[in-house]
């Protein structure tokens, strides 16, 4: 989840037209430790994630309802070119290897919990 | 600056609590263990009693506004005298966590004078298919007029059946996933509440442990806690927060069984010596001393992240892991330096270490942990 609400931050500052640094600072943290949040590599607390829906003027569920709640209408999926490209491989593979690729792809998001 | 010794006040209140553990919990806890079906009430009363159950709630509501060092000193010197009894403290930490963080002051108003009063609580997130996994959780949170009707099944809930309120996560809309889960406090005299008590388990004994069945219970509007989608936030937020307590349990216990073996060591002879004079018996009081130490050292550092609003995730996991597992290493060799003393039922060293095994399961397995601190590497 951590990593969605990165991503989401990701682009909604640069909505708002803002640097890392820029935006570090507004909030009063690091550029690295706002390069974490991004990244979904540090958990963000809900203080902070309030303080940075404040900033960006986002309601905090902006930030919240990730493509993991879109995950029944996934079109919007193939606007990505990374998941495009991912699905385009994974259609030449026979079943047993998409299997793979699938156990993989758990095992990452597991992972990241 | 890094802080290795407690203040002066802090030494106080540690010297204060080391003597109610040693005259009145560690007496009572002998009791309660031998007890075939102990009386769940009894412990969380004498905690109450002498004003354990509240070390967080702030002065302004009849607590005393404990830092998180503070509490964390507190937990060791009860773990010392009995984890079960400081387990009983720490669940009510939980419960009480999510509205420290994003309680209305109507919520803490109401709730937080509970454990001044001689109350626990309890936090209850665990079901029947969603342990380690939090975010699968299958206990529902239906809308309705004036509230929320709950409905679902909670595993392995501490002080459930004692609790006088419950924090509950539940998921409001399945097809939101995690941005779906929400917490709601919900009383202990709840309608459609049932609890079932789970009985003979190996360790932490002198506290109670429950099955929770909500069997449509309303909660009023008001008993949401933060705002809607963000339950997932505050239950990770509030497990990294707690892992460092139950780290501070384990050190308490180490230290327990270091203290027994030692006394041990000196006093009983072999081969015209104390066994203590004996290196392999040394060595090994000496590695049971390090990992004690480097324990609370753990704990210390990340309750003091904690205190100064740090990232705390991985330090909180480091001082858990850690510490359950040095609990459950000197607490075994404790046992080993007792010899056939340690291994009867009326020596404090057996409980310790079946006390020491549910460190390493509650609050997520090592395994957890070790994912955890990797994720944040």
């Amino acid at each position: 989840m951590y990593r969605e609400i990165g991503r989401k931050i990701q682009k909604a500052r640069e909505e708002a037209g803002l640097s890392q640094e820029e935006l570090a600072a507004r909030l009063g943290c690091t550029q690295a430790a706002l390069s974490n949040y991004e990244l979904g590599k540090r958990r963000l607390y809900l203080s902070q994630l309030e303080r940075i829906s404040q900033v960006l003027g986002k309601p905090i569920t902006y930030f919240l309802e990730t493509r993991e709640h879109e995950r029944d209408k996934p079109a919007h999926l193939l606007e990505d070119p990374l998941l495009l490209a991912i699905l385009r491989g994974a259609a030449e593979l026979s079943e047993e290897e998409r299997r793979c690729v699938l156990a993989f792809i758990e095992f990452k998001r597991g992972y990241g919990r | 600056m890094i802080a290795f010794e407690p203040t002066p006040v802090q030494e106080e209140i540690r010297a204060r609590v080391r003597n109610v553990a040693r005259d009145v919990i560690a007496p009572l806890a002998r009791e309660l263990d031998a007890a075939p079906a102990p009386d769940p009430r009894r412990m969380p009363e004498v905690l109450a009693a002498h004003g354990l159950t509240c070390l967080l709630v702030p002065e302004e509501f009849g607590g005393p506004g404990y830092d998180n060092v503070t509490a964390a000193l507190v937990l060791e010197e009860i773990a010392a005298a009995c984890a079960g009894a400081a387990s009983i403290v720490a669940a009510t930490m939980h419960a009480m966590a999510p509205l420290l963080i994003a309680g209305t002051n109507a919520q803490r108003a109401r709730y937080f004078p509970l454990p001044v009063r001689g109350g626990v609580a309890a936090f209850a997130l665990s079901e029947p298919r969603a342990g380690s996994d939090a975010g699968a959780l299958a206990t529902s949170a239906r809308p309705t007029e004036g509230g929320y009707i709950l409905e679902g099944q909670k595993s392995f809930v501490f002080n459930a059946g004692v609790a006088g309120f419950y924090t509950v996560f539940a998921t409001s809309d399945p097809r939101k996933g995690k941005a779906g889960i929400n917490a709601y406090l919900v009383p202990g005299d709840a309608r459609g509440l049932a609890v079932t008590e789970i009985h003979d388990k190996l360790g932490l004994r002198t506290s109670t442990t429950g099955e929770l069945l909500l069997d449509r219970v309303f909660v009023a509007a008001d008993g949401l806690i933060g705002h809607p989608g963000t339950g997932y936030l505050l239950l990770t937020q509030t497990l990294d927060w707690g892992r460092a307590f139950f780290g501070a349990i384990g050190v308490g216990l180490a230290r327990a069984a270091l203290e027994a073996a030692l006394a041990h060591a000196r006093q009983r002879e072999q081969f015209g010596r104390p066994i203590i004079k004996h290196q392999e018996v040394s060595f090994l009081l000496a590695d049971m001393a390090i990992r004690i130490d480097a324990a609370r050292l753990l704990v210390w550092r990340a309750c003091r992240l904690m205190d100064r609003e740090e990232d705390f995730t991985a330090a909180s996991s480091m001082a858990k892991l850690f510490a359950s597992e040095a609990a459950r290493y000197v607490c075994g060799n404790a046992i080993l330096i007792l010899g056939r003393e340690g291994y009867v039922r009326r020596n404090a060293v057996e409980k310790y270490y079946r006390d020491a095994k549910a460190l390493e399961i509650v609050e997520g397995t090592s395994q957890i942990q070790r994912m955890i601190i990797a994720s944040q590497l």
